[in-house]
Formats: structure tokens, sequence, C-alpha cells
């Protein structure tokens, strides 16, 4: 019944003690939980009520390397990420806008073809995801399990943007394909590589957690090497097949690839000062 | 939690004599044998310090600040890939009992409460231990507050089930006293 009644039935099992009286008895006709804990001269109350608490007796120690932890947070990083989650949300896509508006003027095909079409397209589908995954995870239950499967489903249904980047590639000019595949391929691995890692070291600082979970980091890469397959789209007209799936493609899975194991290995050392 | 917001040490301090005892006693009793929570007690309010913006007033802070230490606790268990609920064997049983009777029955409970699903023994910890309520509860686990109520209805009347299973015949031997409330 009343929340008060069932608390203090609880305190006094913690206590050892078996409850009694008459508004107990009022109490318990119409609370079952209160019912089970009571039944049998209160045998499951009072096994509750041993449960074993841990020595919080002295927890200076622990208290001091908090409060010294709270005093160390300071600088640009500790800023940052003591932001609120939408104003580093906002910056990260800043970060994304800035870049785009820089290199937007950069492939002169985009004058005669229709970029906006196929980016429209893109932010229609970006969309589509962030809302599938949100509805993923607002599922009754679903909050913490579903959290690290939104991850990874958000960063596996970030791929298919990087397939539609290329299909959309224009047509490469003759000049450029004077150039040796090869390093033509590693130049735009590098290029995009460039964007890709300084987007995921901005990714790095505005993370809160000191471990990075492994969805986290594979969300985190997958998103830096999106970024960076856009910069290729805003600078490389390519459509050789093989020059996409190496010099801008393989950028995702091998950064995710490293950043991911970059973590988890830096999870592994991670640790907090001892008592 | 508003004067810590702006960044009052002191109300951190406040904070932490409050729950860190509730914090540790829910994380400890997850935690393997050998290993104690007192580094992750460390660890949420280090995230609590750093997510402190993120905190609405208008919610409950109990709630999330058990939801930042179940997380905390979820990333430590899986960068040990070990699963998260430890079951509980004889040898290594926690204790801590002042005479026979409450030995005996600290026994029984640490026997039959592994035998809850995770979710169920989530629920009876968060209640019992961290003496949160029912809608308290529920925000952390993410369910309704009537799913949390039914979960924890069927995990009291499973518990009495496998008490009563263990001693079928025996009456409970402990009788510490009546309380009349």
């Amino acid at each position: 019944m009343s929340e008060p009644q069932c608390c203090e039935i609880r305190d006094a099992f913690r206590r050892g003690l078996v409850p009694s009286g008459e508004a107990l008895e009022a109490h318990v006709n119409s609370c079952e939980r209160c019912r089970n804990l009571l039944a049998r001269d209160g045998r499951l109350g009072l096994s509750l009520g041993t449960l074993q608490r841990a020595s919080t007796d002295d927890l200076s120690a622990l208290r001091r390397l908090v409060v010294e932890n709270a005093r160390r947070e300071v600088g640009v990083r500790a800023w940052l990420r003591s932001r609120s989650r939408w104003q580093r949300l906002g910056l990260a896509l800043l970060v994304v806008l800035v870049l785009g508006a820089c290199l937007i003027g950069k492939r002169p095909d985009f004058a005669s073809t229709r970029p906006l079409a196929t980016w429209g397209g893109i932010a229609l589908y970006l969309v589509g995801i962030v809302a599938g995954v949100s509805a993923l995870m607002a599922r009754p239950g679903k909050a913490n399990e579903g959290r690290s499967r939104a991850r990874v489903a958000l960063a596996v249904g970030l791929l298919p943007i990087v397939v539609l980047l290329g299909v959309s590639a224009g047509a490469i000019d003759e000049a450029a394909a004077q150039v040796p595949f090869g390093r033509r391929a590693l130049g735009c691995f590098g290029y995009g590589s460039l964007f890709t890692g300084g987007f995921l070291a901005w990714l790095w600082v505005l993370e809160r957690s000191d471990r990075v979970s492994g969805p986290g980091a594979l969300l985190m890469a997958t998103s830096a090497g999106l970024l960076g397959n856009l910069a290729l789209h805003l600078h490389c007209p390519s459509t050789e097949p093989w020059h996409l799936l190496l010099g801008h493609v393989a950028i995702v899975p091998l950064w995710a690839l490293a950043y991911v194991l970059w973590a988890r290995s830096r999870s592994a050392r991670h640790s907090l000062r001892r008592l | 939690m508003a004067a810590y917001a702006v960044g009052s040490t002191e109300a951190l301090e406040q904070i932490f004599d409050r729950y860190a005892g509730l914090l540790l006693n829910v994380l400890q009793r997850r935690m393997p044998p050998g290993e104690d929570a007192h580094d992750l007690v460390q660890q949420t309010f280090l995230q609590l310090h750093r997510a402190r913006a993120d905190f609405d007033p208008t919610q409950r802070f109990r709630p999330w600040l058990f939801s930042i230490a179940l997380n905390v606790q979820r990333e430590h268990f899986r960068a040990r890939r070990r699963r998260a609920e430890t079951d509980l064997t004889e040898d290594h049983l926690l204790v801590g009992a002042c005479d026979a009777a409450r030995t005996e029955a600290a026994f029984d409970i640490e026997r039959v409460l592994p035998r809850l699903s995770p979710e169920q023994r989530e629920v009876i910890e968060l209640h019992w231990l961290a003496e949160l309520s029912f809608p308290e509860v529920a925000a952390i686990v993410g369910a309704t507050v009537t799913a949390t109520r039914v979960r924890a209805h069927r995990a009291y009347t499973r518990l009495r089930g496998l008490l009563a299973e263990s001693q079928p015949r025996t009456e409970p031997s402990h009788a510490p006293g009546a309380r009349t409330i």
C-alpha cells in the first residue's frame, strides 16, 4: 500500500526484527510483496535482511580521492567534456559543417551535376537511421541493454553512405588519369585519413569516459571515416571502382579496426589511483 | 546538485557523504570474489563530475546517480570480459552474521539469490540494498513502474518458494524478535 510502511517493514527486517501489529495486518492484506516477506515468521524478510553490506565505516580515503579527481578536472579538455550532451554533439557537428563549407568548391564537375539531390538523400537516410535507433533504445526495459547494440547498429547504418558517396562520384579528369593508380589511391587514402584522424581526435577530446567501449569506439571511428570519405567526395571525382575501394572506402574499416584496438588496450590499462 | 552543477566542491562532498555508502553496497554485491568496488565508486563520481551539466533538476538525483554507477560497472565487466552476475558459491559467501540464526539466514539467501534471473536480482538489490523506491528502480532499469513492481513481486514470490524448498520440513530457527509498527 503506502510506500513508507513498506520501507518500515524493510528497515525492521534489516535490523533483524520481525514487524508485527494491527496496522501491519491492514497493510499486509493489500500488499502482496510485504506478505511474501512476512510469510512463515518472516523468513524471507529476515533472510533478505542479512544481505551482506560492504563496510562503509571509513570512506574518508575514497572521499579524498574523489575530491582530488574532481579538482584535477581542469583545462580545455576537461571543460569540453563537462559540456552537456547536446553541446558536445553540436561541437562535433560544427566541425563537419565547417569542413563541408571549406571543401564545397573543390570539384568543378559539381557545377554541372546535381549533388544536392544525393546529399538530400543522404541526409534523409541519416535522419531515418537516427530515428530508428532512437526508437530501438526507447523500448521499455531495453534502455541499458540496447545501448551497445544501438551504437553498433548506427555504425553499420553509416556504411551505406560511404557507398552512396562513391556511387555518386563524377568522372575522373584526364590530367588525374595520367597519375599511376597506386599513387592516386594512396594519395586519397592519406588525404581521407588526415580528416578521419583529425575528427577522431576531436571526438576523443569530447568523450567523457576514460574507458571507451568497443561499440562506442566503433561508432566514433565509423563516423570519422565517413567524414574522411565526405572530404574525399568533395575533392576527388574518380569513378574507378578499385580506386574508390582502396583509396576511399578502405579508410572506414582500417581506422575502425585500429581505433577499436587502441581503445581496448587503453581501457585494459586504465586504472584510477588506488586507495 | 544545483550547487554542484555550478562547481561547488563542498556540494560534491555532501553528495559523496550521502550516497557513497549506498553505491558501494550495491556495486560490491555484484563484484566477483576478491575484487572490491571502491574503484568503481571513484569512477562513478568522476563520471558524475563530468556529466553534471546533463542533470535535469526536475528529475530525481538518486536514479540518475545509480544509472551512472551501473553503466560504469557494466563497462568494467565488459572490459574484463566477465559476466556481470557472478555465481555465488559456498566458498566465497560473504556472511557477516552476528549469530547462528542470522548466519543460517544469510547462507540461505545467498544460495537462492543467484537462482533469480539477472533482471529480478537487479530489482531486488536496488530496492533492498540501495533503498530505492520502485519508480526510482524503474528509471534505472529502463522499465515502467508497473513492470518493475511485477518483476519484484515475481522475484519475492520465487525467493519465498526457493527458501521454502531449501528447508521444507523445518520451521525457521530464527525468531530474533518482534517489532510493533
